[in-house]
């Protein structure tokens, strides 16, 4: 136990790095990173240039998968453009092979302390930087992590030789392939397990072939990770992790042909390509990794399109994946500003549509199966920010006065609406609990029908962009403070027994009402340009202070 | 939800019992659609109706919003308080007009 100790140490503080890297990064990753995802993920040649960089950088796999997975599921960025990023990553991880002397400890040491510093003396004083601080202690961890893996697997390889296992098992390949799996599994990572194979060849204990069956298996052992974390996730993530067992598997297949090849030809075409590349064993060995990662990553980019197909099959996207997918936002449609904004303002009156059927799972005649309003309330939230960072890649550009002024409104419009389906959502929880007794629950129920009313109304005004429908739709969003008011105190009047939990849930959902009709009466003032002054292009409507 | 309809003169009358809910909006929806772009006038009794949903608030807005457009008004009248307060709670007591037998607009 004491020889795998270090080990296991290092694996968890890596894990705490790619889990610190993964969550801070994401709000971290601002408009510039998303539009670098975005201008890198449109030809595929570029994800593979920044997905082998990024492997080069974090040296894992795992962690730019996470990183890829986050930024998926936060709405940033579009899985079809980002999931070759972590597939070429692999190429990137090669490098630990290929510099296994590399030592990482100093920088690792050097970004924990600057780090905690930094937590210690509060300088993490706003999100931005606490977010930056983290990403960093992530990376030093991940780093140290690595280093502590690298060390404490030095002393279990010595255990090993010592015990005469490595050099019994040397000459059977099948045996190999399992311990290549095995490291793998234990390591989650086949660059570690790599690194141990190079290590091996390096120390005499295996030959070219067998440390190419452990390369192998380690790969192959690794494909088994991604499965396994695919299965820890839903839809796109699911594909993206599967994507990655799908790399794994396809450098399996392309080595398997060429040893079948090798076989039947007498000319064994791996062994002899690296042979050819490199005089020393150690580094023939690493070639071997190298060129594995490349013939499954190749494979994957020439055969994207099937395989995502698969995938999608495979793991469908769970209904608040779909639901939290923008479908107006086309990033080649960002070169023509104009028309950009025009597709934000369609998938704002398809998110508008959705207000109506918050009210559903309470509603007494809805008709199907209900969507949760907290579903819909977390879908809206990834939608709104994605069109906030759309809108922000289309003031990048040389805009109009005009199209700014539309830019800046439906910037408003889409922080409002977000604010609606967070009200919404609450507002259906208050009304759920003031049923628990008659009174306050004929309240909710009058307040559920109106609001109902009241959000189709909208809807449909804003659909029509008549003057007059909007008009009317503003008589009937007045204020509700008095009338609430009214209705609270007749019913604690009526009913003077209600229990405290009711009162209270009454009260929470008048006042979400009151703000739900505010909020609603801002949306139809924001979506008419005549009833917002714009000063310096930023609309000032009649509720801006209140 | 069951519909009674004396449409005799400029002025029509609707008289509605039941649940104005998905189902009872279906009822009324095209006779209301119908005397709402023919009648100056739509008188619609609802002491009858036990429930209003916002189908049936939307159905009622419609009509009403025709029959503003030639010049007339559309009354419910003798609306139970829960209906009312639906009503009032929407802020739609401008556009559809509540009466009591007897008594001047609400």
């Amino acid at each position: 136990m004491q020889i795998l100790a270090p080990f296991l140490t290092g694996l968890g503080l890596f894990f705490c790095g790619v889990h610190f890297v993964a969550v801070n990064l994401v709000p971290l990753a601002g408009r510039r990173f998303r539009g670098l995802l975005m201008r890198l993920g449109r030809r595929p040649w570029m994800a593979a240039a920044f997905g082998t960089a990024a492997g080069v950088l974090t040296q894992s796999a795992n962690a730019v998968t996470a990183i890829i997975i986050g930024l998926v599921s936060g709405g940033l960025v579009d899985k079809r453009r980002s999931i070759l990023i972590p597939t070429w990553s692999h190429v990137g991880t090669s490098v630990l092979v290929i510099l296994v002397a590399i030592d990482l400890r100093l920088a690792a040491s050097y970004l924990v302390v600057l780090t905690g510093c930094a937590v210690y003396f509060g300088f993490d004083r706003n999100d931005r930087l606490r977010f930056a601080i983290g990403t960093l202690l992530g990376l030093g961890l991940l780093f140290l992590g690595m280093q502590m893996i690298k060390s404490g697997a030095i002393p279990l390889r010595d255990y090993l030789v010592e015990d005469g296992f490595l050099g019994s098992i040397a000459k059977q390949p099948g045996l190999l392939l399992l311990v290549g799996i095995g490291l793998s599994l234990a390591c989650q990572s086949s660059s570690v397990a790599g690194a141990l194979a190079v290590a091996g060849s390096s120390a005499g204990l295996v030959d070219l072939s067998a440390a190419c069956w452990l390369i192998y298996g380690a790969n192959l052992g690794s494909g088994f990770n991604f499965v396994l974390l695919a299965k820890a996730h839903r839809g796109e993530a699911a594909q993206i992790a599967l994507m990655q067992a799908v790399q794994k598997f396809a450098g399996f297949a392309v080595v398997l042909v060429l040893v079948g090849a090798g076989h039947v030809t007498g000319h064994p075409a791996i062994e002899n390509a690296v042979t050819a590349l490199s005089a020393s064993l150690s580094a023939q060995v690493a070639w071997v990794f190298l060129l594995y990662q490349l013939a499954g990553s190749l494979t994957c980019t020439a055969l994207l399109g099937p395989i995502i197909a698969l995938l999608e099959r495979a793991a469908p996207p769970s209904k608040l994946q779909e639901l939290s997918k923008p479908v107006y936002l086309i990033d080649d449609a960002l070169v023509e500003p104009t028309f950009a904004i025009e597709l934000v303002g369609r998938e704002e009156q398809r998110l508008l549509e959705r207000l109506p059927a918050m009210l559903d799972a309470v509603r007494a005649d809805a008709e199907g199966h209900p969507i949760p309003a907290a579903t819909l309330r977390t879908a809206a939230a990834a939608i709104t920010r994605a069109m906030a960072g759309y809108l922000e890649s289309i003031s990048e550009g040389r805009l109009e006065r005009s199209d700014r002024e539309r830019v800046v409104r439906l910037q408003h419009r889409a922080a409002n609406l977000n604010a609606m389906h967070e009200s919404l959502d609450e507002f259906v929880a208050a009304c759920i609990a003031a049923r628990q007794w008659p009174s306050s629950g004929r309240v909710a129920d009058q307040m559920i029908e109106a609001l109902h009313a009241l959000l189709n109304a909208l809807v449909e005004a804003a659909a029509a962009s008549d003057a007059d429908e909007q008009e009317l739709v503003l008589s009937l969003l007045g204020h509700r403070d008095e009338m609430m008011e009214r209705i609270r105190q007749r019913v604690l009047r009526e009913d003077p027994n209600m229990p405290a939990k009711s009162q209270e849930a009454l009260f929470a959902a008048t006042m979400l009402f009151e703000r739900m009709v505010w909020l609603a009466r801002r949306c139809a003032i924001l979506l008419n340009p005549d009833r917002t002054a714009g000063g310096q292009g930023v609309p000032v409507t009649a509720e801006s202070t209140a | 939800m069951q519909i009674n309809i004396d449409d005799a003169g400029p002025t029509a009358t609707v008289i509605m019992v039941g649940r104005l809910d998905i189902a009872g909006a279906e009822v009324v929806a095209i006779p209301l659609a119908t005397l709402s772009g023919s009648k100056s006038g739509l008188v619609i009794d609802m002491a009858g109706v036990t429930f209003i949903a916002s189908i049936g608030l939307r159905h009622l807005v419609s009509a009403a919003k025709a029959v503003r457009r030639r010049g007339g008004r559309l009354v419910l009248l003798n609306p139970n308080a829960v209906v009312a307060e639906v009503i009032t709670t929407s802020g739609l007591a401008d556009l559809l007009l509540i009466e009591r037998d007897g008594a001047s607009p609400s």
